[in-house]
């Protein structure tokens, strides 16, 4: 009974227009909600079910509420009285069932006057009963405050016009120092001095690049006596393709990328790599981060069509598939699950996943928010898209067999003949309801039909292997044959020009040509269905029990914060006004003004909305993924949870400085990011004694606050970490001198190699081949992206003996030693000394301490003795590789000092 | 003092990195009596079991063709369910009601219990006194991977750690130089995310070990010798703690000074240290790395075990060798003190003649099994090793839809899992299927609430066992679960 409540609602429109018509005819005056139904309401109904604790959960206050929007269980039916839920308790017998709960029954006049009002199309007075805003004054929900004054330097409001610009080398306008000091003479810190030179370039460069500096680098910068020198360094780095390599990194850990499909068949996706690369050139063009922002979200939407535009849309795409899934609705739903979560962690840095099953337990987000986010989704789906881009069509046309093409053609006329057996017999097996409902236009469905022809549609949608099975027997052994060869060709020659996307025909202007999909059992892609599919509730978050339709929209919470300049003025509803879907409950109040007017929201406007200059979250949580990722703690410690249960800023002014900052320099990244390195908070010494901590009385002062709140975070030391799996690889592989500098491409170990391929490479780590679950060794042993089943917002740090033994006996680390060795003995020549000296420099950037050069000599002199009468085993490693080895294992190499 | 819920809470953020063992080991959780005060409680006070052996049938092995069965179904042979049964089967893909196919094997009752068990274990049948037969197993996935991964993981999403990552957070290893959580696996792939450790660190992954050649890594290069490796060993730690110099004794003073030594936790010291205490870490790791490549060998070294334990396990028969030698090597890694050990054993995806194929199976896994229970039970072992044994759903009543040979296909919603050792109450089964064995009817246990026991036997209370992950805290069994209290009798 229930199921047919809920679903019953998915089709609402149709029904309620054609009640409403044909009751409007059999009777003389309409109901008028104040006149009828709320004295009706307040006299029986409200002494329980009203406001924000009412009775079992009901409140009959609010219109959504009546149509079940949080609850997922609606108490009308609109236009049908009798189907209505409140009708059959107001009516019942059961004294344990029958509403009011006291009092006397309801009268049988006021019964129909209630009846008459859903019939009509539950007509509401906004003005007497809006719908509650949903507020909330967290502070990440506040608007960006304007920052402080410092001084004569002030900062306009993100929103008013700005003759800000960033130039290179413009680093007199710091105020991160600012914050951070006044921060520490507040707790009474004393900030630590600027460390030295060889520190500062090393810090820099595996911030920046990922990599080592080079030991000409840091003799330069040792040496250079220019005011300038340091600034001068940060501008090379960040103009180093490099940067764009190590960054891309960090944000390919929030988009949860990856290139494979995951889940039990977790086919490869041999075109996923264009995405990264696009990341990679975004943060090295420094591109803005709003417009980072759109393409990644509305890449396919956006005018004119340019194939960045739709790569980016790679993001989106990086949701797994569990392409053997036999439950389509299932499989598309977890699709569209993983893709909401991700947008919202990424960049509202909220954890909307909570609200798929229940109302989020401590942010003020529902259920009904977190559907509403889902529907910009529906109608589109990560699928293989042609790229059109002349050069790469015309490379590939002219290496492809002149065979191919009438190859595939001869495969598609096959399996249309045997897709037409395949669709005749599934219509032979459908049901009259069925057939019926399937045949009748979209348009005129009603909610039943629509609900069979949905899941008519999805008999319909083969896979070509189930196709395979409709082949004719005449046509089997031409049908595999040209199968084959389709494969040999594919096998020995480039594919087309193709990448991983999201396209949603519905929303999309562009007519793209979407490839066959690669999986198992895919998701299926229709042109025709897709635009078709509704977002709607699912209650508990089951797939198969459908509650209301929603439309696109934000969440509630932030309607009160963005002042929308084209807000609509509430008036009284009335469903048999111009209301597209009845469910669409959120006129007054719950449609921003960034949505389109159309009834459907394009995600296009989404990206606009979260890149609107007033928008409370998207620069703050951007900003402080930077200042993270720079001191791995960021000023709010849980970047992916700006809710009720994050962590607090540890310097609130300062994010929202940043913030602003980064909207008034038109959302430039490396502005943000030059800030921060540059500042004299960036370049203290990591180690310091603090003799102000000795004394208990003055640690007294150190409030005890959250357990995010550490010395460190208060900043007045640099704080050293361990440098994340990619940079130890990528730092043996340069200090060896191996290191390949090819950069972007497709990715080393993929389809058509083995796995193991990627172990031997000499790529950066970023370039090995993503396979869900199956990462190479290095990025598995040192807490790097394993299953990448969701946005990561920050890595583990853990240490095994596992890792250990890797860097003792792996062939890899014994490779990288023996050529070190090489190149040592190359530029040192035999001399002890000045081999370990050069090892130092190379390896560490900096000149070995009176102890360290003693011990590595030491080292070195006695393991030559040791070998004077001739080596113990035929491989025997020299001295020096084992010294280099020894270098390449210490705890200095892997960490950012 | 910080509790060691607050440990166990602890975000990767600030300390979540050192391993948990390492902190309870200092606080003397390991202590003789295994009584713990503090937060992480022991629910009650006999802890039943130390360490647990997890057999995995991955494939599903067909419940009524080993330890469920079912007369109606032998009458029945060819014809279609009843429907009065038929009603009462969850409708799930894959679940035909017509063409029952009667079970090849004969059962017999064993013990004093009289447990009935197939032809197909003939030799774990002698030991169903010190087993309990869980005949109500289900769930509602019919495919693989979800229903490994809700078997292994609690979710069927495969993003979750793995039932072993969490005991080995939870409880750490007995033994330093061995990894907590080993792996154990015969010729194929094993899905990741059954032994991956999701948002937990990587430290607690399973580690594969090749029944062969042990863990990754362990030798030494080629052309190194130990004399070699040793004065490396000497010389990085040497540099190491130059590395780690004088500013990291200086905080270590400190903290002694301020907090005594067992409180290495205090919010407002640890930043001061706690990269340096993972730096020490670090340096810990290459000793403990050391060790474990001049200890596992010999553990792993099974020719010092005598012939008779060889005959035992069957290793000296082919067609039993290969577990025979995976059974042995977990015996020895429980005595070393690993807490947990999954053997994957694949192959139970008997679509088409299941004659052949679990015949096939059984035959190699029957013997090496019984052997193992044997064997911890004359050492006394069995007491304390919970071991667990089933797939990831069990096999229909009906027959597969167009095999060649007899087969049966995927059904989760009826079948057996069984439990020995670790407190277990041996020679009892526990719940019904219905009169063809197709679903659960009475007592029905979801494998949450299968992870929900094993957990109780260890001690661990499932709602104490947390992780604060995306600022939420994190359970073992995070859609429910209920300890079946009758396991332990």
């Amino acid at each position: 009974m229930l199921m047919r409540f809920l679903t019953s609602l998915l089709f609402l429109a149709g029904v309620a227009y054609a009640c409403a018509d044909d009751s409007a005819t059999a009777r003389p005056a309409k109901i008028d909600f104040r006149r009828d139904v709320f004295p009706i309401l307040s006299r029986r109904c409200w002494e329980c079910h009203l406001g924000g604790d009412a009775s079992a959960g009901l409140r009959l206050d609010v219109r959504e509420e009546w149509l079940g929007e949080t609850t997922g269980r609606p108490l009308v039916v609109i236009g049908k009285s009798t189907k209505s839920r409140v009708v059959e308790v107001v009516e019942a017998r059961d004294p344990k069932v029958v509403m009011p709960a006291e009092g006397e029954r309801l009268k049988p006049a006021e019964i129909a006057t209630l009846r008459r009002w859903i019939d009509e199309g539950l007509a509401w007075d906004d003005e007497l009963l809006p719908t509650p805003k949903v507020k909330s004054d967290h502070w990440a929900f506040q608007p960006l405050k304007r920052p402080p004054l410092f001084g004569n330097r002030t900062r306009p409001s993100p929103g008013e016009p700005s003759s800000t610009s960033s130039k290179s080398g413009d680093f007199g306008d710091n105020g991160i120092d600012e914050f951070i000091f006044a921060k520490h003479r507040e707790m009474e810190l004393s900030p630590a001095d600027e460390a030295d030179r060889w520190t500062l370039i090393r810090r820099l460069s595996l911030d920046l690049l990922g990599l080592p500096p080079s030991r000409e680098d840091v003799e330069e910068f040792v040496a250079d006596e220019s005011p300038d020198a340091y600034e001068r360094v940060v501008d090379r780095l960040l103009a180093s393709p490099a940067y764009g390599e190590r960054w891309a990194r960090h944000w390919l850990d929030v988009a949860r990328w990856a290139e494979s499909e995951g889940y039990e068949s977790n086919h490869p996706r041999p075109f996923a790599w264009r995405y990264r690369d696009y990341v990679i050139d975004a943060f090295n063009s420094d591109k803005p981060f709003d417009e980072f922002l759109k393409q990644q979200i509305a890449g396919d939407e956006l005018q004119p069509y340019s194939e960045e535009n739709l790569i980016a849309t790679g993001f989106l795409a990086a949701a797994r598939i569990s392409s053997n899934e036999e439950d389509k609705w299932r499989q598309r739903n977890d699709v569209l699950v993983d893709i909401t979560n991700a947008t919202a962690n990424a960049f509202l840095g909220l954890t909307m996943q909570c609200a798929q099953c229940h109302n989020h337990k401590t942010d003020p987000i529902t259920t009904r928010d977190y559907y509403r986010l889902q529907a910009f989704f529906v109608t589109g789906q990560p699928v293989d898209v042609a790229l059109r881009d002349p050069a790469l069509r015309r490379d590939f046309e002219m290496r492809r067999p002149p065979e191919y093409e009438p190859a595939l053609a001869l495969r598609e006329s096959l399996l249309e003949s045997a897709r037409r057996r395949f669709n005749d017999e599934t219509r032979r097996s459908l049901t009259p309801d069925e057939r019926a409902a399937y045949d009748t236009p979209a348009e005129e469905r009603n909610f039943e039909q629509e609900r069979l022809a949905r899941l008519v549609d999805l008999k319909f949608q083969a896979s070509v292997n189930v196709l395979d099975r409709y082949i004719p027997e005449s046509d089997r052994k031409l049908y595999d044959e040209t199968k084959k060869k389709i494969a040999e060709i594919e096998k020995s020659s480039p594919r087309i020009p193709q990448t991983f996307a999201f396209y949603s025909p519905a929303t999309s202007p562009h007519r793209l040509d979407v490839l066959p999909s690669l999986g198992f059992y895919p998701l299926p892609f229709s042109r025709e269905a897709l635009p078709r599919e509704r977002g709607g509730l699912k209650i508990r978050g089951d797939v198969h029990n459908i509650g209301p339709v929603v439309t696109a929209g934000v969440p509630a919470v932030f309607e009160s914060s963005l002042v929308a300049p084209r807000q609509e003025s509430p008036s009284t509803r009335h469903a048999t006004e111009s209301r597209t879907t009845s469910s669409d409950t959120s006129s007054s109040n719950a449609r921003s003004a960034f949505l389109s007017p159309r009834d459907r929201a394009t995600r296009l406007d989404l990206a606009n909305w979260l890149t609107d200059p007033r928008h409370p979250l998207t620069a703050r949580v951007w900003v402080n993924r930077l200042w993270q990722w720079h001191y791995r703690t960021g000023l709010v410690a849980t970047s992916d949870d700006f809710g009720l249960r994050g962590a607090k800023p540890s310097h609130p002014e300062l994010l929202d400085w940043l913030a602003n900052e980064m909207i008034v320099s038109d959302w430039n990244t490396k502005h943000i990011q030059r800030l921060i390195v540059t500042s004299r908070a960036y370049r203290m010494q990591s180690r310091v004694e603090r003799p102000e901590l000795r004394d208990a009385s003055q640690r007294e002062k150190v409030p005890p606050e959250s357990q995010f709140s550490t010395l460190s975070t208060h900043l007045s030391s640099f704080p050293r970490r361990r440098v994340e799996a990619e940079v130890l690889r990528d730092t043996q592989l340069a200090v060896a001198g191996l290191l390949e500098r090819r950069i972007g491409g497709q990715s080393v170990g993929g389809p058509g190699d083995s796995l193991d391929v990627r172990e031997k490479s000499n790529r950066r780590n970023l370039y090995l081949f993503q396979k869900r679950g199956q990462p190479p060794s290095m990025q598995s042993l040192f807490d790097g992206p394993n299953e990448a089943s969701e946005s990561c917002p920050l890595r583990n740090v853990s240490t095994t003996p596992l890792s250990a033994l890797f860097l003792l006996n792996n062939e890899f680390a014994i490779r990288c030693g023996i050529a070190l060795a090489v190149r040592i003995e190359s530029l040192a020549g035999p001399d002890h000394e000045r081999q370990v000296d050069l090892l130092f420099r190379e390896v560490l950037s900096r000149r070995p301490n009176e102890t360290e050069k003693l011990k590595a000599r030491q080292f070195l002199d006695e393991e030559t003795v040791k070998r004077s009468g001739g080596p113990a085993t035929p491989n025997a490693p020299t001295p020096l590789q084992l010294l280099c080895h020894v270098m390449m294992s210490l705890n200095e190499l892997s960490s950012l000092e | 003092m910080i509790s060691r819920r607050e440990i166990l809470k602890r975000s990767p953020l600030s300390f979540g990195t050192i391993a948990l063992a390492e902190l309870l080991r200092r606080d003397g959780l390991f202590a003789a009596e295994r009584t713990v005060a503090g937060s992480l409680r022991r629910p009650h006070t006999s802890v039943t079991a130390r360490s647990v052996i997890f057999i995995f049938q991955g494939g599903g092995p067909s419940q009524v063709d080993t330890f469920d069965p079912k007369p109606l179904l032998q009458e029945l042979h060819g014809r279609d369910v009843p429907e009065s049964i038929g009603r009462l089967i969850p409708k799930i893909a894959r679940s035909p009601l017509n063409n029952l196919l009667a079970s090849p094997w004969k059962f017999r009752q064993y013990g004093e219990s009289g447990i009935p068990v197939s032809e197909l274990h003939p030799e774990l049948g002698r030991c169903v006194d010190d087993m309990c037969v869980i005949r109500s197993c289900q769930h509602d996935s019919p495919i693989h991977a979800p229903a490994e991964f809700i078997a292994t993981t609690g979710t069927q999403v495969g993003d979750r750690p793995s039932l072993g990552a969490w005991l080995t957070y939870g409880l750490g290893s007995e033994n330093s130089d061995l990894p907590g959580f080993v792996v154990l696996k015969t010729g194929e792939t094993v899905r990741p995310p059954a032994i991956g450790t999701g948002f937990l660190p990587a430290q607690f992954q399973g580690v594969l070990v090749d029944s062969q050649k042990g863990i990754p890594n362990l030798t030494l290069p080629e052309g190194f010798t130990r004399a070699d490796r040793e004065s490396q060993l000497r010389l990085l730690e040497t540099l190491n703690r130059e590395h780690l110099g004088k500013s990291s004794a200086e905080s270590r003073e400190m903290r002694v000074k301020a907090n005594g030594p067992a409180t290495p936790l205090d919010p407002r010291l640890s930043a001061l240290d706690s990269f340096d205490s993972e730096l020490e870490a670090r340096i810990k790791s290459y000793e403990l790395a050391y060790r474990m490549q001049k200890s596992a060998p010999a553990i792993f070294d099974l020719t010092r075990e005598s012939s008779e334990t060889h005959s035992l396990y069957g290793i000296d028969q082919k067609e039993t060798a290969e577990y025979g030698r995976i059974c042995l090597l977990s015996r020895r890694l429980i005595e070393q003190g690993v807490r947990f050990i999954q053997i994957r054993s694949g192959g139970w995806d008997s679509h088409s003649d299941i004659e052949a194929e679990h015949g096939k199976k059984c035959r190699a896994l029957d013997k090496p099994l019984a052997a193992l229970l044997t064997d911890l039970k004359r050492r006394g072992l069995l007491d304390e090793t919970l071991v667990v044994c089933g797939g990831e759903f069990g096999r229909t009543p009906a027959s597969q839809r167009g095999a060649s040979k007899p087969g049966r296909d995927h059904s989760p919603s009826g079948y057996t899992t069984w439990l020995a050792g670790g407190g277990v109450r041996g020679g009892q089964i526990i719940g019904r299927t219905d009169e063809v064995g197709y679903s659960a009817v009475e007592r029905p246990v979801h494998p949450n609430d299968l992870h929900a026991t094993i957990l109780y036997a260890l001690g661990l209370d499932q709602h104490e066992l947390v992780y604060e992950h995306h600022n939420r805290r994190e359970l073992v069994t995070v859609n429910g679960g209920k300890v079946v209290n009758e396991v332990f009798g």
